[in-house]
């Protein structure tokens, strides 16, 4: 009897397990479309009715280019409408739809929504880049989307009117869209540096306005001069360097700020050199004089774009000799006093080198000092310079004088 | 006693030694414990490289676009974010979250979508969806480098429409978009896209397979001896593949069933080196003269509709690889996928067959496809994707024939392959020491006069007794890996089984 029961009990248990077949009635319900309609307008409602041969619930299918749903079944006079959703009929393009009753596609079929016209135009655009140099080369792209009230781009060839303003001009132009969804034009930079305004119109919708700036192209060749107070080497005046107005191709002046390099060459090959940035297309830029005669070539750039033509610049002697005096058995050397061009004392600073040299030619040591009142001094101290015969080399202002002495 | 004393002094001592150590251990675990916890790098939240997820095929055609000339970096990046946008869009509609929909859409656009996912939310309805193939080809691209424009033709798509998660409807769709995509924030966002003309209906490639009218499978399935399962692996071994060839031709095979896992392959990206090891062994079969069907997908058992476009990568690379070699004969695309009904759902795992399939039709027109059904019940779905109709055995002999019968009046028009059988001759505890030698030969005979009789071509499971079963294929359980192991027409020493003798007596 037990295990009668466990039997029982067993095939219980496995028969609760096992799953439920589900018996699927094939039904031949056979649809038609009653909608004769298959180009709509976005924006308008609109429904799919069918009528069923017999009594049946069918889901309608529906898709376009954003998504798929299922449509909700109505009933009305005996025949089954589905009524698309807001967010669909307002989406022009091509619809798909299909009717599925009891898992089975019954019918299928497309129908186009259209662009509404009607409701107005929106008209997005797009300007890039917002700045340009001046002259034909360079452009900024214009790039218009004209949609409908419901965002639907409008139709291949509908005409845009892109306009342009600067300083005088203005012109107008009548473009088709293309590619369905936008359409562009170049705006080519005029000659002229200054403000361009673009915008667009389609169907009497206005754009906003887009600035692009137009500046200067870049320069071309100058020319640079100098000012100073005096053709003295005096190591204390300012020399300026100036360029002329640095402008471009197309006679704009140079962008402010357009820095400006000063190359100079002196006759002994040795560069310096100074900087500075236009204002109203001029640059200029300082060095202080040389303290010697000198010879300056001198030459300007706009890296990468331009140069000027090199310049001469030509510096006198202010001191043309000048008195050293040896005391305390040649250990204190004194220089000076330095006389300048109408023979006064030239200006503090005037800086004064002594080199000290053996009797074998090696260089022991350099001392420098620089000009007070006129005047310099060296102190050869004994725990450096020991008893003996030295060669003395004094430089300043590009006079070199040079004695043998005997240091004790 | 005194014995005793010092028997209790061993034992307290032990005992306290023993105590301590207890205490020792458990007080580190605990302190291990505790300095255990999150990465000390992930203090720096470091750059983490994210696999792609989503590779539908895009086939760029090239051209002059209007307006500035495109940069290779810049058509990188659109693409990678086109694609996103189509993935977000499938996650969005699959459960009506918008999840990332505003990374690649624009405001205007998002706002169509969410109006979608609301409505589908309200009226319980999700789609499982995936883009298939892309043909995108660029239309414009402005000067300042912030918007594009192009056509998307032939977008291949599958869609499953459900409410209240039922299967309302499944289908196949073709559309050409243009797409006009601008530069926000870094992100390429869609903008508008727009469904064209209608395409044309999906020209599905046809089967040109000759080579199988005369053919007769004569076959094993094999896996090396010393690594079943795991063939390509590290212990790939040409020679003793080279061997077993030459011995299997010899006994009269003319084929081979092998098997390609797509897991240890590579995924999506497969492991060339393993490609390169299979090239090896076809060349080996060539030489012997052997035809081998490859059983592709092994142990693969996703079948999601977000898997769709990673599995294709994989088939792709692995077909075109390989559709070239002579010894190719046949493709398996996945062994016993019927045994996945109950868990994935039947009509996932077909709709998966279906268009895997189809991918490898596009590839390999030559060759013949074939699915390893796990019972001749089952090898009656998709037979007409299929140039042959395989199924395996491994019920009761008597049975055979008449569950053979069924599929051969359902299954008319195809050729017909006995893909798997055999018997296992485990004699052990597990089965009650029931099994034996004698069996396996006298169930194989059973079957074999069936198999005679009707010409049926047939694989025989399979050429060795295995020494070991890796876990991954019939799990743990200790009575179902030693019944794997004595599938073998050769005993573990490589010795002739009985069972041998049915098949190859004309041959000495």
């Amino acid at each position: 009897m037990h295990i009668l029961h466990i039997c029982i009990m067993l095939s219980l248990l496995f028969s609760g397990c096992s799953k439920k077949t589900e018996v699927k009635k094939a039904s031949n319900v056979n649809f038609e479309l009653l909608t004769s309609e298959e180009n709509f307008t976005a924006g308008e409602p609109f429904s799919l009715k069918f009528s069923a041969s017999e009594k049946s619930s069918p889901v309608l299918v529906f898709r376009n280019a954003v998504g798929t749903t299922i449509l909700e079944t109505s009933y009305s006079d005996g025949a089954v409408q589905f009524n698309v959703p807001k967010n669909f009929y307002e989406k022009s393009g091509i619809c798909y739809w299909s009717l599925v009753s009891d898992a089975k596609e019954k019918m299928k079929g497309t129908l186009n929504i259209h662009v509404n016209n009607k409701n107005g135009t929106f008209l997005e655009s797009y300007l890039g880049p917002r700045s340009l140099t001046a002259g034909p080369e360079d452009y900024a792209m214009f790039v218009m989307l004209a949609t409908d009230f419901y965002d639907n781009p409008l139709n291949d060839s509908t005409s845009i009117t892109s306009k342009v303003q600067f300083q005088k001009s203005q012109s107008e132009e009548i473009l088709r869209s293309k590619n369905l969804i936008a359409l562009w034009t170049r705006v080519r930079a005029p000659e002229k540096s200054g403000r361009m305004l673009i915008s667009a119109a389609c169907n009497e919708t206005d754009s906003k306005e887009f600035t692009t700036i137009i500046y200067p192209a870049n320069p071309i060749d100058f020319t640079i001069s100098y000012e100073r107070n005096h053709e003295y080497a005096d190591g204390n005046q300012v020399i300026k360097f100036k360029t002329d107005i640095i402008r471009d191709t197309y006679g704009n002046i140079a962008s402010e700020g357009t820095l400006v390099y000063f190359i100079i060459t002196d006759d002994q090959g040795a560069r310096l050199k100074a900087q500075g940035t236009t204002l109203n297309g001029k640059a200029e830029a300082r060095l202080l004089h040389p303290e010697y005669q000198a010879s300056w070539s001198v030459e300007a750039f706009v890296t990468g774009a331009a140069r000027s033509k090199p310049i001469k610049v030509a510096f006198i002697a202010s001191v043309t000799d000048y008195e050293v005096t040896f005391l305390d058995d040649n250990r204190t050397v004194s220089v000076g006093p330095l006389k300048s061009f109408m023979n006064q004392l030239v200006p503090d600073g005037m800086p004064i080198s002594l080199s000290v040299k053996d009797v074998n030619g090696d260089v022991l040591d350099v001392l420098r000092t620089s000009s007070m009142q006129g005047e310099g001094k060296f102190e050869l101290s004994p725990d450096f310079f020991p008893t003996g015969s030295y060669e003395l080399k004094i430089k300043t202002a590009g006079i070199t004088k040079t004695k043998s002495v005997e240091l004790k | 006693m005194k014995i005793n004393r010092t028997l209790y002094r061993i034992f307290l001592l032990a005992s306290f030694l023993a105590l301590n150590g207890l205490i020792l251990f458990g007080i580190s675990s605990a302190w291990t414990y505790l300095n255990t916890g999150a990465d000390r790098t992930s203090m720096l939240h470091l750059h983490e490289d994210i696999s792609a997820t989503y590779l539908p095929k895009v086939q760029w055609e090239i051209a002059m676009n209007e307006g500035r000339p495109m940069e290779e970096q810049t058509l990188g990046e659109i693409e990678r974010d086109y694609l996103s946008a189509w993935q977000v869009r499938n996650a969005a509609y699959a459960n009506n979250v918008p999840y990332g929909i505003a990374d690649y859409y624009t405001d205007s656009m998002r706002t169509e979508l969410f109006k979608i996912t609301d409505l589908n939310l309200k009226n319980k309805i999700t789609l499982q969806t995936t883009t298939i193939e892309h043909h995108p080809k660029l239309e414009f691209y402005s000067t300042d480098g912030k918007l594009v424009i192009l056509t998307d033709k032939n977008v291949l798509a599958y869609e499953e429409v459900y409410q209240n998660e039922n299967l309302i409807t499944k289908r196949k769709l073709l559309s050409d978009y243009k797409v006009m995509l601008l530069l926000e924030d870094g992100f390429w966002r869609v903008r508008q896209l727009v469904e064209t003309a209608l395409p044309e209906e999906t020209l599905e490639v046809a089967s040109q397979v000759k080579n199988l009218d005369d053919y007769h499978f004569k076959g094993i399935n094999y896996y090396p001896q010393d690594t079943p399962w795991d063939m390509f692996g590290s212990q790939f071994n040409d020679s003793i593949i080279e061997h077993d060839f030459k011995l299997m031709a010899k006994m009269g095979v003319n084929s081979l069933r092998i098997f390609i896992p797509y897991e240890s392959f590579g995924k999506e990206y497969v492991d060339q080196k393993k490609i390169e090891k299979v090239k090896r062994t076809l060349d080996i079969a060539e030489k012997t003269g052997l035809d081998i069907m490859p059983t592709l997908f092994d142990f693969y058992g996703n079948y999601s509709i977000h898997d769709w476009t990673m599995t294709n990568r994989h088939v792709e690379q692995v077909v075109e690889a390989l559709k070239d070699h002579n010894a190719i004969i046949a493709w398996d695309v996945k062994n016993e996928p019927d045994l996945d009904f109950e868990s994935r759902g039947k009509e996932r795992v077909l709709a998966w067959l279906e268009q895997t399939v189809d991918r490898i039709r596009k590839i390999d027109t030559k060759h013949a496809i074939t699915i390893g059904w796990s019972s001749p019940e089952a090898a009656v779905n998709l037979t007409d994707k299929l140039d042959l109709v395989s199924f395996h055995y491994y019920r009761g002999a008597p049975e055979f024939e008449s569950a053979f019968n069924i599929l051969k009046s359902k299954v008319t028009d195809k050729p017909l392959l006995l893909q798997e059988y055999g018997y296992s001759s485990y004699d052990g505890i597990w089965n009650g020491f029931s099994g034996s030698d004698e069996k396996e030969k006298d169930y194989m005979g059973t079957i074999q006069k069936v198999v005679e009789k009707e010409n049926l071509s047939h694989m025989i499971w399979t050429l060795y007794d295995f020494r070991n079963i890796p876990t991954s294929v019939v799990g743990r359980l200790p009575w179902r890996k030693v019944r794997q192991r004595h599938f073998g027409l050769l005993d573990d020493k490589g010795e002739k089984k009985p069972v041998y003798d049915i098949f190859f007596n004309e041959n000495p």
